[in-house]
């Protein structure tokens, strides 16, 4: 490959990584612009605050979005057993 | 009780109390609970004014954005009354009024209000939530309570967030409804301190009583459960019912539908493959499915 060649090789990268770039950009600015629009002003508001509190912390995010009840009416895989050790709990104590 | 720390607190209108195996550990995981039950309370309340719950039902009839937590909730809710066919269900919330408990127990216990003439629940089928979207659809009038399922979901989501978090094992009660998540079993009494003690390893145990939440108004007596066919107490043949579950929120879910279904109970539970245990008033107890035999 000639010097020339290999210029216009990196010219191609970096205009495919610049396009690449750039959709990803009008991407994000579309449906950014586009929930605004759907969204009435307080609901935006709303939407931006649980939106924050979801960004500082994912891990509850993920608790929100797996709902323990799935599993339906379902017994557990390990039924329970007699015990005659001290409890750490009371069930139906208040 | 093996090498494990509790802590107890008051909150939601009962106890919560958190046990976990890293004691070192006990600190954060009581102060993350109390935390998430405050949330729990400011979203779905019954009884303070100033709860999302409050301001939704107060707004009238109609769509309404709602907070994830709420929605979450509702959902629930939703889910329990599909589960059980209706037998459980949250738009009991006048009928509750109407029973007089329209306030925080302790107060409705000391207090005399005649309950007013039951009228008709409703029916969950009305409710409609979207929790994508955080979009709740109530018509005008119904009021919902939450109290029951809202309270297990806690139970559920609280004792997973502890465990991973903290990598530690965990037991999470919120009135005796007790969830759990790690590694080990635990011990647990049903129904009193010196009650029975079963083991368990995973999802959640709860019990309802027609026994607790408990109030005379004119000469009757009444409690919290409502039978939502007749919009009052269920007049149910048990004084307790414990139900072991894939979850604290299944496990309520079955225990209530069971005092509510009164003599079809056992059948039920067992139709679910639900292991359970069943009180009546003089203290006989019926097992249904692997719930093990009492030890002397």
């Amino acid at each position: 490959m000639t010097p020339d060649q290999r210029a216009a090789a990196r010219n191609r990268v970096k205009e495919l990584t610049g396009w690449i770039a750039g959709a990803a950009t009008a991407l994000t600015l579309g449906f950014a612009i586009g929930a605004a629009r759907h969204a009435p002003a307080a609901e935006s508001t709303a939407a931006a605050t649980a939106a924050g509190a979801a960004a500082t912390d994912t891990t509850e995010q993920q608790d929100a979005t797996s709902s323990s009840y799935d599993d339906g009416l379902q017994a557990p895989s390990s039924t329970p057993s007699a015990s005659a050790e001290t409890p750490a709990a009371t069930s139906g104590a208040s | 009780m093996r090498d494990a720390a509790s802590a107890v607190l008051a909150a939601i209108g009962t106890t919560a109390q958190v046990t976990i195996s890293d004691s070192e550990r006990l600190d954060e995981a009581t102060a993350l609970m109390e935390r998430r039950l405050a949330e729990l309370d400011r979203a779905a309340s019954r009884f303070r004014p100033d709860s999302e719950l409050r301001l939704v039902q107060a707004l009238g009839g109609g769509r309404h954005r709602v907070s994830g937590l709420l929605a979450e909730a509702v959902d629930a809710a939703l889910w329990a009354a599909r589960a059980t066919n209706g037998i459980v269900d949250p738009t009991v919330g006048t009928a509750l009024r109407d029973a007089g408990y329209d306030r925080d127990f302790e107060q409705v216990a000391t207090r005399s209000r005649p309950p007013r003439a039951p009228g008709v629940v409703p029916g969950w089928r009305s409710v409609r939530i979207n929790t994508a979207r955080r979009e709740l659809l109530l018509p005008a009038g119904v009021e919902l309570d939450l109290g029951a399922t809202a309270k297990a979901l806690a139970a559920d989501r609280i004792a997973r967030e502890i465990h991973r978090r903290f990598s530690t094992d965990v037991l999470v009660s919120l009135g005796g409804d007790i969830a759990v998540a790690g590694w080990r079993d635990w011990d647990v009494a049903i129904g009193a301190p010196d009650g029975p003690v079963v083991r368990i390893g995973e999802g959640g145990l709860a019990t309802s009583s027609t026994g607790k939440r408990r109030w005379t108004s004119t000469g009757r007596t009444l409690h919290h459960i409502i039978d939502p066919r007749t919009a009052v107490p269920a007049d149910s043949p048990w004084l307790t019912v414990s139900v072991s579950a894939r979850s604290c929120l299944a496990a309520n879910t079955a225990s209530t539908a069971a005092i509510v279904l009164g003599h079809q109970a056992p059948e039920w539970l067992a139709q679910h493959g639900l292991p359970a245990r069943l009180v009546a008033p003089d203290g006989a107890a019926t097992l249904v499915g692997d719930w093990p035999n009492d030890v002397p």
